[in-house]
């Protein structure tokens, strides 16, 4: 069977994970609420609340008889008028506490509650929470004043008001589990939502790049070697692609330089075939001529001037046959390097001292390291590019050569003040036969590339400073004396 | 089928559950106990008693003394269903414990109350209705159809609030509040047919006899 792609695996896993944790947590907390809601409505509490209701009103009941009795015995003492008289409602408190009524409020009034009678002692509500007893205070029968005693029925009220509580939460037990039910519901839902939406993004964050580098592999398998991956992450997918693009880039280099191998051999071999071929039949042809010349034996001056003439152009065309035919030659041997510890800068030194009516500058870094270079081949190097700078920048021509050490390289910069290199031209220049110059056929470049290239350095050429072409050549330090450099250059 | 789409089932799923859960509320029955509609002065009128309005739930919480409202609504209905006329009576059932005394309170202006110690009495008087002017004639010739139903919800705003404050888990704005609050303890009964009938048809009253 064949398996679900990572990316729904991925979601798959998270949701799994996340349903599985929040379900176990929504059946521990429906568990620890059952036990809650058991703790506090139960048959027991309703029982003992309704015990306490019962309770409460047998005790209001007898504050109203009390009251009633206090009201009966007040409208007939003596004390009472006293006490209105003395404006004093405290000085009857002592009959309350004789027939048990502890905590009354008293105080005259001379208006009465609407449920108070005016003529006899009442006792009623007077509002929520209050009991009240109205004493009519009557002189010369009318009644001129009212003694109220207050009782505050909160306690009453407490368990009153908890029995409500305990009836409506009883009523509603099954609505506060179904809501309990309903917001484990929706925080699962919410969870399982959310984990499935940060699944799809990992799930396809990780695979979308997984993806890109499949098709990179595919588009490399078809040779494709132009294909990049986008980057745009910093994570280690992002360093995988980073390699991917570098590993690219490098077989693109690679075969780069492989084909351009192959093609200066191809060149070489055909160099050397056409040196071999050209040379040969050189020598007799220059030596017959000559011979034609000295052994003419006529003594028509204008023939033998004719023959002397020509004789000369052949030599003359023989010998730049020749010169061309060492330049093959030269091309097609480059022999093996012969490498030794040199200095880079006693080598330029003495380039330069071959050039002593040439404008050549040199600003030379005093702590290059030794390197392990064959001194004639880079001398032919240096040769070349400042001859090829001299020729491109004609009689005002001003040739400057540095040294350098750069991100671990040995730099050698030669520039010229002539006219440049083209950009198009930049890739061209360094393969055989391919020259700007009226005259030679194109090796130096090639020769010199080659060279640098068996010195296992990089050659390029970019824009002067001053307008002209600039050669840049780096040579790398081998890894024993990098610390050393490194210590010098610090 | 797309992943997505299965996302979505599932969120459908869930609130189509979640929606059935909330509405799936205990929701009473009523039937009328009596039931006379006729027209008298030009007026319809309709003699009506629900006796099974109130549930023991209803009655347990009011012999402790919570207070309840007590709302009755009647609707007629054309013969398309559209809706012609709808009344409402609202009133108010106290019940103080300490003195044993029921109030009823028909919120009018100015309103009628009623005091007894006999929760019989209140009862009748909540649920029977004489001369309950519906709407005034011409009335379409057609089939019209009368509903009725009963809304008796025993907690009041007050009575929710402190038991709020007694079960703290349920702070306002939070989840559970939300579900809570989104459910009606007490809801009211469905729309129940009390009778069908042709206008032309019902009987005609004399004003004396009305009264």
């Amino acid at each position: 069977m064949k398996p679900f792609p990572l990316r729904w695996r991925i979601i798959g896993a998270l949701l799994g994970l996340s349903l599985s944790t929040t379900l176990a947590l929504s059946y521990m907390g429906r568990y620890y609420l059952d036990l809650s809601l058991q703790s506090g409505v139960n048959l027991e509490m309703g029982h003992a609340l309704t015990g306490a209701l019962t309770l409460a009103k047998e005790n209001y009941d007898t504050r109203k008889h009390l009251l009633t009795e206090v009201g009966d015995i007040l409208s007939q003492s003596p004390n009472l008028i006293a006490a209105y008289h003395a404006n004093h409602p405290e000085q009857l408190q002592h009959l309350f506490l004789k027939e048990g009524v502890k905590d009354a409020t008293l105080y005259f009034s001379t208006t009465a509650h609407t449920n108070a009678s005016t003529t006899m002692p009442s006792v009623f509500k007077a509002s929520e929470n209050i009991l009240q007893l109205t004493v009519p205070i009557l002189a010369q029968d009318s009644t001129v004043a009212y003694l109220c005693a207050e009782q505050r029925l909160d306690t009453l009220l407490n368990i009153e008001s908890a029995v409500h509580t305990f009836k409506h939460i009883e009523m509603d037990e099954l609505d506060l589990r179904q809501a309990f039910s309903l917001a484990f519901l929706a925080a699962t839902a919410g969870v399982v939502l959310l984990a499935t939406l940060i699944g799809i993004r990992i799930g396809f964050g990780v695979t979308k790049p997984l993806y890109a580098l499949i098709k990179g592999t595919r588009e490399m398998a078809r040779d494709n070697l132009e294909y990049r991956i986008p980057k745009g992450r910093e994570d280690e997918i992002g360093l995988l692609i980073e390699s991917f693009n570098k590993m690219a880039e490098d077989l693109k280099e690679n075969r780069r330089k492989r084909l351009e191998a192959e093609q200066i051999a191809a060149w070489r071999e055909i160099a050397r075939r056409l040196a071999h071929e050209i040379k040969n039949p050189l020598t007799p042809i220059q030596l017959t001529v000559q011979q034609l010349r000295d052994k003419y034996p006529g003594d028509d001056p204008t023939y033998q001037k004719l023959v002397i003439d020509c004789t000369e152009i052949v030599t003359e065309e023989v010998e730049n046959l020749r010169a061309l035919v060492q330049e093959f030659a030269d091309f097609a041997r480059m022999p093996s390097l012969l490498l030794a510890p040199q200095d880079l800068n006693k080598i330029v030194l003495g380039v330069v001292r071959l050039y002593p009516d040439a404008r050549i500058h040199h600003t030379l870094s005093p702590d290059l390291p030794i390197l392990e270079l064959d001194i004639e081949q880079m001398r032919r190097v240096l040769i070349n590019l400042i001859e090829n700078g001299i020729d491109a920048a004609g009689e005002k021509a001003q040739v400057r050569i540095q040294t350098q050490i750069d991100d671990g390289q040995i730099c050698l910069c030669v520039s010229d003040n002539g006219p440049g290199v083209p950009m198009e031209e930049r890739q061209r220049i360094f393969q055989p036969y391919i020259s700007s110059k009226d005259s030679g056929m194109g090796l130096g470049l090639a020769v010199v590339r080659g060279i640098i290239e068996d010195h296992r350095g990089h050659i390029s050429v970019t824009d002067a400073p001053n307008g002209g072409a600039q050669f840049d050549i780096c040579l790398p330090i081998p890894e024993e004396q990098m610390d050393d450099s490194l210590k010098g250059e610090s | 089928m797309h992943i997505y789409h299965y996302i979505n089932l599932l969120i459908i799923t869930f609130v189509s559950l979640m929606a059935g859960l909330v509405t799936l509320a205990g929701a009473k029955q009523i039937a009328p106990s009596q039931l006379e509609i006729y027209v008298q002065s030009d007026t319809l009128k309709v003699d009506v008693g629900i006796d099974s309005a109130f549930t023991q739930n209803h009655i347990d919480a009011i012999e402790s003394g919570m207070t309840a409202s007590i709302t009755l609504q009647f609707r007629l209905l054309g013969a398309r269903n559209n809706r012609l006329v709808q009344k409402e009576i609202n009133k108010q059932l106290e019940h103080d414990i300490w003195e044993g005394q029921y109030r009823l309170i028909k919120v009018t202006v100015p309103p009628d109350t009623l005091v007894s110690s006999n929760f019989g009495d209140i009862r009748h008087a909540c649920t029977q209705l004489q001369g309950l002017a519906l709407t005034h004639l011409p009335l379409p010739d057609e089939i019209l159809t009368l509903q009725a139903r009963v809304h008796i919800d025993p907690i009041t705003p007050k009575q929710q609030e402190r038991t709020r404050r007694w079960l703290k888990i349920l702070r306002k704005g939070s989840l559970l509040e939300f579900f809570f609050s989104f459910r009606k303890s007490n809801p009211p009964t469905p729309w129940i047919t009390l009778r069908q009938f042709r206008p032309s048809a019902l009987p005609h009253l004399l004003p004396e006899a009305a009264q």
